[in-house]
């Protein structure tokens, strides 16, 4: 068995068969003689469900959102609150948005432990659980700041309780941590002589290049693209978002303002586990008050921008004069990550390699841009 | 944007590997139960409990009225979906 077929069978979970409900990606990549044709994205994840918020309550709608979504529930219920409030005119209190980023972290924070156990380290994957006992203790300590409200009883225990949580955070992070701290190989980051034999092995075919970095605090993107969520043809944009009609890559990749060197997978693995080894100064920049979420406050009514672990995640709401949904638009990370025209497809087409190579390159790539929802990939040799 | 979906663990298949059953939709799949042992490590009290499950894995318990909702919420989902497919296909038709 080579090391692709180990490692999909190892990982076989994310390439499961597509749940009608939710959707999926698909990718089909069609290969000639020796390289990459043609590379097609397929996104059937549901674009309806924020037409289910129109005309309803502000309040369930709320409600809705940790039943509705799982996987990143905490990011896309902070990003409805925030969103809510700026329309009604609501401030947020620094120790809310503190409360807050910590939820928003703990969640990104959990996200990318699983990415990392089990795509590319399942020798931890026991330590999983311990980053999800973690999330939950955060969701129970700061559940207090989920609601619409601008001052709330469990300020006053909000600093202990934060620093409790990054106290204990330390603990669940250690045994991620390199084995020796001034080592650098993959080796030392706890991958398996498999991972790092395929990273080498993809390492040596010159992928194209990654589509630029999407920045949505910088104003004149987050102006275009709210130009656009105004059009006829919105809800088909935020299926398939773009900047000025160019696909933009979020997430890690994009936070570590790492522009267009998409053909290196090892440093896009690397940023990962960077994200992964960081958190504990990352949470105790928050429980010092500095800012976590990069992308926050937009400035615009109704609209907020959060940062998840994927990326960045837009949520634009219209109340009317009864405090009830006029109209609600969501652009997720997936949506920019797996665009038609994007990275996978700008870093795949046109790549020279032998045909038994294709899917542990593509594989790799799709696991490191890491979709949310299942996926599955077809190799058509024309 | 990713949906949970609410699946109900039926039995564990293997106490070793951390892994049970799972009935998602009305199908019956393996998933990796690790996320949600509980505290004194029997997985056989899992057994009837609710789930969310991703890409394979129950990440979290949750209570069988929590899992109502979510899946009449679902089921409203997939009956808009399925009206704007057939829209979409009537108007290329």
């Amino acid at each position: 068995m080579n090391i692709a077929a180990e490692l999909a069978a190892g990982s076989k979970a994310h390439n499961t068969a597509t749940n009608p409900l939710t959707g999926g990606i698909q990718v089909t990549i069609c290969y000639n003689r020796d390289h990459i044709k043609a590379v097609e994205i397929n996104n059937t994840r549901p674009f309806a469900v924020t037409r289910l918020f129109r005309e309803k309550p502000v309040d369930r709608v709320l409600a809705m959102m940790p039943s509705l979504f799982y996987i990143c529930g905490m990011g896309q219920l902070i990003a409805a609150l925030r969103a809510v409030e700026s329309a009604a005119g609501i401030s947020e209190t620094l120790v809310i948005k503190q409360a807050r980023d910590t939820l928003l972290f703990a969640e990104s924070l959990r996200e990318q432990v699983f990415s990392w156990v089990t795509n590319w380290a399942p020798q931890h994957k026991s330590r999983m659980s311990n980053v999800v006992d973690w999330f939950n203790q955060c969701r129970k300590q700061l559940d207090w700041s989920l609601t619409l409200s601008s001052a709330t009883s469990g300020e006053a225990g909000c600093q202990p309780a934060l620093e409790q949580l990054a106290r204990q955070l330390e603990e669940v992070i250690k045994p991620l941590l390199p084995a020796n701290q001034a080592g650098s190989s993959l080796a030392t980051m706890g991958l398996s002589t498999q991972v790092c034999q395929l990273l080498k092995a993809c390492g040596k075919y010159p992928l194209g290049l990654a589509a630029k970095t999407l920045n949505l605090t910088e104003s004149q993107q987050l102006t275009v693209v709210l130009t656009s969520l105004k059009a006829a043809e919105a809800e088909q944009f935020c299926h398939q978002p773009t900047v000025n009609g160019a696909p933009a890559e979020t997430g890690r990749w994009a936070r570590q303002n790492i522009e267009a060197r998409g053909f290196l997978i090892e440093s896009r693995l690397r940023s990962l586990y960077r994200e992964i080894t960081t958190a504990p100064m990352r949470l105790r920049s928050i429980v010092r008050q500095h800012q976590f979420s990069q992308a926050e406050g937009t400035g615009v009514r109704g609209c907020s921008v959060v940062e998840t672990a994927r990326g960045s995640l837009l949520h634009k709401v219209e109340l009317d004069n009864r405090n009830h949904v006029a109209k609600y638009q969501i652009i997720a990370p997936t949506e920019w990550n797996f665009h038609p025209q994007g990275s996978l497809k700008t870093m795949l087409e046109g790549l020279y390699l032998p045909w038994d190579q294709v899917t542990p390159v593509a594989e790799t790539l799709i696991k490191l841009l890491d979709p949310c929802v299942s996926w599955q990939l077809e190799l058509v040799h024309a | 944007m990713c949906l949970g979906i609410p699946g109900q663990i039926v039995a564990i298949s293997d106490e070793a590997m951390q892994t049970g059953i799972v009935q998602v939709s009305g199908v019956k799949r393996e998933a990796n139960l690790s996320c949600v042992v509980p505290a004194d490590g029997n997985l056989q009290t899992l057994v009837g409990s609710w789930a969310l499950v991703h890409v394979g894995f129950a990440m979290s318990i949750i209570d069988e009225e929590e899992a109502r909702r979510t899946l009449e919420i679902l089921a409203e989902i997939g009956e808009l979906q399925e009206e704007l497919d057939a829209m979409q296909q009537g108007a290329q038709g």
